[in-house]
């Protein structure tokens, strides 16, 4: 994924990030990671407002 | 003389290499500072909202506000920016005649797992676009926000607001709001500021929402009759709404389309989103007079310091569509004419109707911004829609088209969504809560402590 920084010569015109894995496998953490904010808020939420 | 011409020629290329870097930088600077100005826009909902909020729920009131626009980063980032690109045409997913649209060029330049959707030094543009849109999208959340204060649940309007601003506006902008947009294509539709495709969709989508939510306890005794729930700071939220007006600057900045790089529409001079030219001048005179209208005017049947900040706001809403075309003197009296008399009487029906608009966002964002759209119509109609070759022209048909459109696009999953999480039993706090305040409830913090 992006391009390879062994030099920075062959960074020109290109992606130059890092990240371990794929963009795919970030993608669906980063997903993940806010559903799960969601279902925790939800939770607390609904224990709140039980009467 | 060989020697000579071949030094000149090359000092010619490297002088074209140096503009046009300067050009890109440029034009990446322009966007990049709308993003803040826009951010600027978040700084006056959040003071508008929590200051119409009572003490009580004045924190509970915040936390949304933040969240609705924390959550817009990452899911337009996620899908929104795609949807965009994917859906000009409408739901065939086709390739529009300028070929910027359809699933093949939305998996090119929005594709989330991709390299296009991340740091490139060969793309200087993309993630600066990405930063206005999902500025606008913010925007959107936030409108819907203030109008629900006091008893929405959190995550189930989380929810509502990554619907509206990271999908159901965003069909709306690609449909009026882009050149190979069908509504543009077809009807001539014209919005340059997006009174349709921000504002209408908001407060329309506000009014699906407020429905099922139900009004807040006190609000309406038995007779029908409403009562006056006010907010616990009048003056941070006013204070709020003068911010929005700073951060609309940044808004509409950045619907124009820089000129000179290989995305512009001109070579030379600036154009608005359907690629037809404009400047910042004109765009300058306008705003001026649409914001000074608005207070005005709402001054003048009001009184009421609250709807005179909120015609500031509306003044600019009721001609955004047209503040690329439109003549000054006849900006400031629309946005003058629309908040002394249509903003007044539309809250007041709203009202009627027995639906508690914390804010009046359906009214100063749904039907002003119809009146955005219609206004175009009727003043601009004629003008070709975009630059292309019998291009549709602009006109009272295609602009009324275009309204029902937005209407529905925000109604529609406004109302069914909302619905759906109150037949869950979800969307409404319960009733001791809202009487006892959402933040004893919910907010591990105190607004303002005794001691």
């Amino acid at each position: 994924m992006g391009a390879s920084f062994e030099t920075w010569d062959a960074v020109t015109d290109a992606a130059y990030y890092v990240g371990a894995g794929s963009e795919v496998i970030w993608l669906a953490i980063a997903v993940i990671l806010c559903v799960v904010a969601l279902m925790i808020g939800h939770s607390h939420e609904s224990k709140v407002n039980k009467d | 003389m060989e020697e000579e011409v071949a030094k000149l020629m090359a000092e010619v290329a490297a002088l074209k290499a140096a503009n046009a870097t300067g050009n890109t930088v440029a034009a990446e600077t322009y966007y990049y500072l709308t993003i803040p100005l826009m951010v600027l826009i978040h700084v006056g909902f959040l003071g508008y909202e929590m200051g119409a909020s009572r003490a009580k729920n004045v924190l509970a009131s915040g936390i949304k506000n933040i969240l609705a626009f924390a959550f817009m980063l990452p899911t337009f980032y996620f899908f929104g920016w795609w949807v965009y690109w994917a859906f000009p045409t409408g739901l065939d997913f086709g390739v529009g005649p300028n070929e910027i649209s359809g699933l093949a060029y939305a998996a090119a330049v929005a594709n989330p797992v991709t390299e296009v959707m991340g740091p490139h030094l060969g793309d200087n543009a993309s993630g600066v676009f990405v930063g206005a849109f999902t500025l606008f999208a913010c925007a959107t959340a936030s409108i819907m926000s203030g109008s629900v204060i006091e008893r929405i649940r959190l995550v189930p309007f989380v929810v509502l607001a990554i619907i509206l601003g990271s999908f159901a506006w965003v069909v709306a902008a690609a449909w009026g709001w882009h050149a190979d947009g069908w509504l543009v294509q077809k009807w001539g539709y014209h919005d340059f500021g997006a009174s349709g495709v921000v504002h209408m969709i908001s407060g329309f989508f506000a009014l699906g929402v407020l429905i099922p939510l139900g009004a807040r306890i006190g609000k309406f005794n038995a007779d029908g009759s409403a009562n006056q729930i006010t907010g616990h700071n009048m003056p941070m939220a006013m204070i709020g709404l003068m911010m929005i007006i700073v951060g609309f600057w940044g808004f509409l900045m950045a619907c124009l389309i820089y000129p000179g790089e290989a995305w512009s529409w001109s070579a030379t001079e600036f154009t608005n989103i359907y690629g037809t030219p404009m400047t910042l001048s004109a765009l300058t005179f306008n705003l001026l007079m649409a914001i000074g209208g608005g207070i005005i005017g709402a001054w003048m049947t009001t009184r009421d310091p609250f709807w005179m900040m909120s015609a500031g706001l509306g003044g600019i809403i009721a001609t955004a569509a047209g503040l690329d075309v439109y003549l000054p003197s006849m900006t400031f009296a629309i946005a003058f004419v629309a908040c002394a008399f249509i903003m007044p009487a539309s809250a007041k029906f709203i009202e009627k109707m027995g639906i508690d608009d914390a804010v009046g966002a359906v009214t100063v964002h749904g039907v002003l911004g119809a009146v955005g759209l219609i206004g175009v119509g009727i003043f601009a109609a004629g003008i070709p829609s975009t630059t292309a070759e019998g291009a549709a022209q602009i006109s009272f048909f295609g602009q009324l088209i275009g309204t029902i459109v937005m209407a529905l696009i925000g109604f529609v999953p406004g109302l069914v969504f909302a619905s759906l999480f109150n037949a869950m039993g979800i969307l409404r706090v319960s009733e001791k809560v809202e009487r006892d305040g959402l933040d004893i409830s919910e907010v591990p913090a105190v607004a303002y402590p005794a001691e």
